[in-house]
């Protein structure tokens, strides 16, 4: 029998504590690998693009792009499941109004 | 006298010392009078029993007073004379009857009317001491309401102040506490118990401030770097830091988290807004009399608003507004605010009168 197939998931955030936090706290989810981190808008859209992830960590507030910018750039076939990551109650908002899962 | 408030003891003293040595002015002028113009004897008896009787009545005159000083203007005119009048006809007839037993046996009154007349004269000597009491207890009412007002003022200053006063962002402290949650989770416990110390210390120091209390610069800048190592913790390399403070403004008095909002505020829109991230850059010297400071750093300056940034937090002006009028309620004109656009930087230089910490 075949293994399941894990979710292949991407951590976008700029604080890299805040992807040490997130990668520590997904080890324990044996169904989630995580295939790659970036620490910006830009890297975040050519790694969605390149590996096409099932899963985005992605964080709003980071210089340059934002993860809302990131989701405008994205056609709507290149678009994966987004987990918003926000410190801001009105990003969160914002971010269900751009259909987010959680 | 236990129990009884100062003050008040302090006016009753002040009415009996007034009212005693009035009323006995009032008998020695009229004994000298008598003296002078060689009067008959039993005169003098006479005019104790006029002292003694007009001592008496303006006790009376006291209580009429005290309820006057709660009516209308027109009411504390009208009752006033006519309360004077009346008493100084009992005072007058009283007197004419002393004056006829002890002086002149032989001395009739033409007519009743001349005593409702003569009383007309008396009565200048009440109104008089109504004039004294009201001009007493206008002026007292007068120095407690001066108090009220500078007690007042100063209390809406010192509110003024506390509102200006920086307020400790929620989500500094949020991000904060996650990032000692992740140390934690990652082991770093040596750091985590660091950054839990560190941001111990920033609390104590920003919410147990008397917001009109004043700080030496050096405790100012410590309190400001254990705010922004704490800060580098997430922002890493991105947050660059520089300091070039004179030795000698170390020991100046500001006021306390005065720099903060500033720095946050760089914090905010110059160093994460940026992937290379940016540097701050903290100056302070003496210029004779005055403190000057200045917090600079590397960003987009005023013009750019700052892209990332959720509308609350978005203006830059605020900070920089609080802190500026937080600088005239505490030193007036004795003080100057610019902000610098330098495109791309901003830079904000303070000027204080320079006050030195004693020793």
């Amino acid at each position: 029998m075949n293994a399941p197939r894990k979710v292949r998931t991407l951590l976008v955030d700029d604080e890299a504590l805040s992807r040490r936090g997130l990668e520590l706290r997904l080890r324990v989810a044996a169904d989630i690998d995580i295939i790659g981190q970036c620490s910006n808008g830009r890297e975040a859209l050519a790694a969605i693009r390149e590996q096409k992830p099932d899963l985005v960590f992605l964080d709003i507030q980071m210089p340059g792009l934002s993860g809302f910018d990131v989701l405008a750039e994205l056609q709507p076939h290149e678009l994966p499941m987004i987990v918003f990551v926000t410190a801001y109650d009105r990003f969160a908002v914002q971010a269900f109004e751009a259909r987010a899962i959680d | 006298m236990p129990g009884l408030d100062p003050q008040k003891y302090n006016r009753a003293t002040l009415f009996w010392v007034l009212q005693i040595g009035g009323w006995v002015a009032y008998g020695i002028s009229q004994l000298v009078g008598a003296m002078v113009y060689d009067r008959m004897p039993g005169y003098s008896k006479a005019v104790l029993v006029a002292a003694v009787w007009g001592f008496l009545l303006t006790i009376g005159l006291r209580y009429i007073c005290r309820w006057l000083w709660r009516q209308s203007p027109k009411v504390m005119l009208g009752v006033g004379l006519l309360s004077c009048y009346l008493l100084a006809l009992c005072w007058r007839a009283v007197n004419s009857h002393a004056y006829k037993y002890f002086v002149e046996p032989e001395w009739e009154m033409k007519s009743i009317l001349e005593m409702f007349a003569g009383s007309i004269t008396s009565t200048y000597l009440f109104v008089s001491w109504a004039g004294i009491y009201f001009g007493i207890k206008y002026y007292e009412s007068l120095q407690q309401q001066r108090e009220a007002t500078l007690r007042a003022a100063s209390l809406a200053q010192e509110a003024q102040l506390k509102m200006l006063r920086y307020q400790l962002n929620p989500h500094f402290l949020f991000n904060t506490l996650n990032a000692i949650s992740t140390l934690i989770l990652d082991n770093h416990n040596r750091i985590a118990n660091q950054m839990v110390m560190r941001l111990s210390e920033f609390l104590r120091y920003t919410l147990d401030q008397d917001p009109m209390k004043k700080v030496t610069l050096r405790q100012e800048i410590e309190a400001m770097n254990l705010y922004l190592t704490t800060e580098k913790l997430r922002f890493g390399e991105r947050l660059k830091l520089e300091y070039a403070v004179e030795e000698g403004a170390m020991d100046a008095l500001v006021p306390s988290l005065l720099l903060q909002p500033l720095i946050e505020n760089a914090v905010k829109f110059a160093v994460s807004p940026s992937e290379i991230g940016g540097t701050i850059r903290v100056e302070g010297r003496t210029r004779g009399s005055m403190l000057e400071l200045a917090v600079a750093d590397d960003g987009p300056g005023l013009s750019a608003s700052a892209p990332n940034v959720p509308v609350p937090a978005a203006g830059r002006g605020v900070g920089l507004r609080n802190t500026r009028e937080r600088l005239a309620v505490l030193y007036e004109e004795r003080h100057r605010f610019s902000t610098i656009d330098n495109k791309p930087g901003l830079r904000i230089e303070l000027g204080l009168p320079l006050e030195l910490a004693p020793g």
